[in-house]
């Protein structure tokens, strides 16, 4: 980390230090004199050559201005809203600072479910990690040209049709009398039935965000110089002992960043727990919008969904200290 | 420096061998990229502990030749040994050869040390004597105490020195380096030609060095070969491929050379052999004396060219020396004609283009000019 930083400071002393433009007062002998507002416009360009911040500040303050008012207002009047109740005779929103949504959510049922949430989120991205890992290294390091150009179309396909329709398909797939079932049926198995369950959405939730995985790995195994793996080899690594000891190390961000999209995509999605799930199912996702639609318990809703942002500031920090970015 | 000897498997039980055995040798060696010959017929034996450089022009296949020799490539045809044992078939990592790569390829998630250790760790060497070998070769390529940064954290030369020392700590039979000094700057490329030559007399490898610089591969090389097209053009010291280049190739992309055709023979010259006689000056004994009309005289400094039609047909460069009596411009101004002067002995029969004419090279080079591009066979 620190490196980065210094390389970067070295990068804006220079800039500065090889300026070319003239100083105010000294304009360039070889152009024609311009006229006042010439002079002017000269004058704040060569300013904002200088100053590498100033320029970054004036191309990046509309975004900026635009995703503080819709986002950050937006999750403080959720934060706040948070802190109020709801009058459960009337069901009218009553303005009065109370905990007590943030004690109900440590109560047995919704420790319960939001375990259940994060230990699905977990288990979806380790499994996305290790289906992503090969497919990812056979197109960055393996495929040919064309071959890579027609396994990135066929991973990122999926994204094209409709998330509803995706998860509509698996529970063709999936439920009783499905073709899974249909399927163990003929090769002699017995028929299966494993729709609406905490294993249907295992499946369902590996399969929609794995694309998510994909495309970062692939991105950082092609990074990789070939000279390096073959380095591992000329020192006298095996093929293995190279995977374990060069290519994943450096693959590392392109998993951190993988696991970033499948671990909050999962801690966040209500539509699947909805669709797919079955007695047991019940998610951060979609107890919120039960709270919000049903129960029309704003309030509470709004607590339980401060929860997957505090999981997610949490597994960030702790990939940061694992040392999953160093390397970005 | 006793680096042979610091680990258990040091050589010193396999010195009989050391007149015997090559540390390399190849014997046919052919590698196609499709239609093209990258390695076209390599016959080579390199013997123990000597620096030996492959010189060639860009796409000549020495990178290629290199790698058939590391296993990264698997030859078509042809024999690749190591101290004798064929391996020809084996994969990189049971060949007992390291390389030092163009781009170094550090790795960047591991430190110095851990760069240097990397080898010894994957051969399982114990950790104490890892520690203390890695620290040694540290010190042979003067880096002590860099151990704890990462590679982004040094500068170029210093990341030519760890890879450098990664490779050497190995101890290998034979080290390859691809154009190692390519990315420097010419006055660390210099610096490092010394050092380069240091550590390989210190560590006592055999080194298998490839560049396309001809003043590089001349300065440090015990013996060079000079490739064109896949092929080993000439094969020698440096004093030999210099002082007689076996064929036009050879003396035209070492140094400057001078090709002329007398009585249906081909002769080169350097161009610093040549006399030029100022008015009544008298050539050495045994000279071959011609008429030439300067078209052009060029200061260098230290010396002065002169380009040269000779009247006997055929151009010239000739170089000399400005020592006190030889002041630049004495010999007189383009236009004029003055005498010019070679020894018989000084003049190297050359082949034609080889291609073609392999056969006739030694059928025509007389006794004592023989070109010795066959040394290497001679020797095996
Ligand atoms: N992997 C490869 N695929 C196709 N052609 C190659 C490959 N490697 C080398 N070549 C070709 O082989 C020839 C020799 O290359 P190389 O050994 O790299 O030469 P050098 O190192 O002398 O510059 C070049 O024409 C190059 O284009
Ligand atoms: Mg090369």
């Amino acid at each position: 980390m620190g490196v980065r930083l210094d390389a970067d400071h070295r990068v804006k002393g220079g800039r500065s230090v090889t300026s070319t433009m003239p100083r105010e007062g000294r304009p360039a002998p070889d152009r024609p004199s311009p006229g006042m507002a010439g002079r002017g416009s000269a004058r704040i360009s060569a300013a904002l050559w200088r100053r590498t911040w100033l320029r970054a500040t004036l191309t990046l303050s509309p975004p900026l201005a635009w995703f503080l008012v819709i986002y950050l207002a937006s999750l403080l009047v959720m934060l706040v809203t948070a802190f109020w109740s709801v009058n459960p005779f009337t069901n009218a929103l009553e303005h009065t600072w109370t905990l007590a949504n943030f004690r109900e959510l440590f109560t047995g049922t919704y420790l319960s479910i939001i375990g259940r949430t994060i230990a699905m989120a977990a288990i979806v991205t380790v499994t996305d990690a290790v289906l992503a890992f090969p497919v990812a290294y056979y197109m960055a390091r393996i495929a040919t040209q064309r071959g890579r150009q027609l396994l990135f179309t066929a991973v990122l396909l999926p994204l094209w049709a409709s998330y509803i329709a995706r998860v509509y398909a698996w529970i063709v797939i999936l439920q009783k009398d499905g073709t899974l079932s249909w399927f163990f049926d003929k090769i002699g198995v017995g028929p299966v039935n494993i729709g609406y369950s905490n294993v249907a959405m295992w499946l369902v939730f590996s399969y929609i965000w794995l694309p998510f995985m994909i495309a970062p790995i692939y991105a950082a195994l092609e990074r990789i110089p070939d000279s390096l793996l073959e380095a591992s080899g000329d020192l006298g690594a095996r093929n293995w002992r190279t995977v374990r000891s060069v290519l994943l190390p450096l693959a590392l961000p392109g998993f951190a960043a993988g696991s970033i999209f499948t671990f909050s995509l999962t801690l966040g999605d209500f539509i699947t727990p909805l669709l797919v799930g079955g007695a047991n199912s019940n998610f951060i996702g979609n107890v919120i919008y039960a709270n919000i639609g049903t129960a029309n318990n704003l309030p509470f809703a709004a607590a339980l969904a401060i929860v997957p942002i505090v999981i997610m500031i949490c597994y960030l920090l702790g990939a940061r200290a694992a040392g999953a970015f160093r390397s970005m | 420096m006793g680096m042979q000897n610091q680990g258990p498997a040091g050589r010193g039980t396999t010195a009989w061998r050391q007149d015997r055995v090559p540390a390399v040798r190849l014997a046919g060696l052919r590698k196609s990229f499709g239609q093209l010959a990258a390695v076209d017929g390599v016959d080579l034996e390199v013997p123990q502990g000597e620096f030996f450089t492959m010189l060639g022009p860009s796409g000549s296949g020495k990178t290629t030749m290199l790698r058939l020799i590391a296993g990264f490539e698997q030859p078509d045809s042809g024999v690749i040994e190591l101290a004798g044992a064929d391996v020809t078939r084996k994969p990189p990592y049971s060949r007992d050869v390291n390389t030092v790569f163009q781009d170094y390829a550090l790795f960047p998630h591991m430190s110095v040390l851990e760069n240097v250790e990397y080898g010894l760790r994957v051969r399982r060497v114990p950790r104490a004597e890892r520690r203390s070998r890695a620290n040694a070769a540290l010190e042979i390529v003067r880096l002590p105490g860099l151990g704890g940064r990462k590679p982004v954290q040094l500068s170029g030369g210093q990341r030519q020195r760890v890879a450098l020392a990664r490779a050497i700590v190995n101890e290998p039979e034979v080290l390859l380096l691809d154009e190692p000094l390519g990315a420097l700057d010419a006055k660390l490329r210099q610096e490092m030609q010394l050092e380069l030559k240091r550590i390989q007399r210190e560590v006592g490898i055999t080194f298998i060095y490839v560049t396309h610089d001809q003043e590089e591969a001349l300065t440090m090389s015990d013996r060079l070969a000079v490739f064109d097209r896949g092929q080993i053009e000439q094969l020698g010291t440096p004093v030999q491929v210099y002082e007689q280049p076996a064929t036009d190739f050879v003396a035209g992309f070492i140094g400057i050379s001078n090709v002329l055709e007398r009585g249906g023979r081909r002769f080169t010259i350097r161009p610093e052999k040549i006399c030029l006689l100022a008015d009544g000056e008298q050539p050495p004994t045994g000279s071959h004396i011609e008429q030439g009309r300067i078209d052009d005289v060029i200061y260098l400094g230290s010396a002065t060219r002169y380009q040269l039609t000779l009247s006997g047909g055929g151009q010239l460069t000739a170089v000399r020396q400005n020592t006190q009596d030889a002041v630049a411009g004495t010999l007189g101004a383009a236009g004029q004609t003055i005498g010019v002067a070679w020894r018989e002995d000084q003049a190297y029969e050359i082949a034609g283009r080889r291609r073609g004419a392999a056969a006739s090279a030694d059928d025509l080079a007389p006794a004592g000019q023989r070109p010795v591009r066959h040394e290497g066979r001679e020797r095996g």
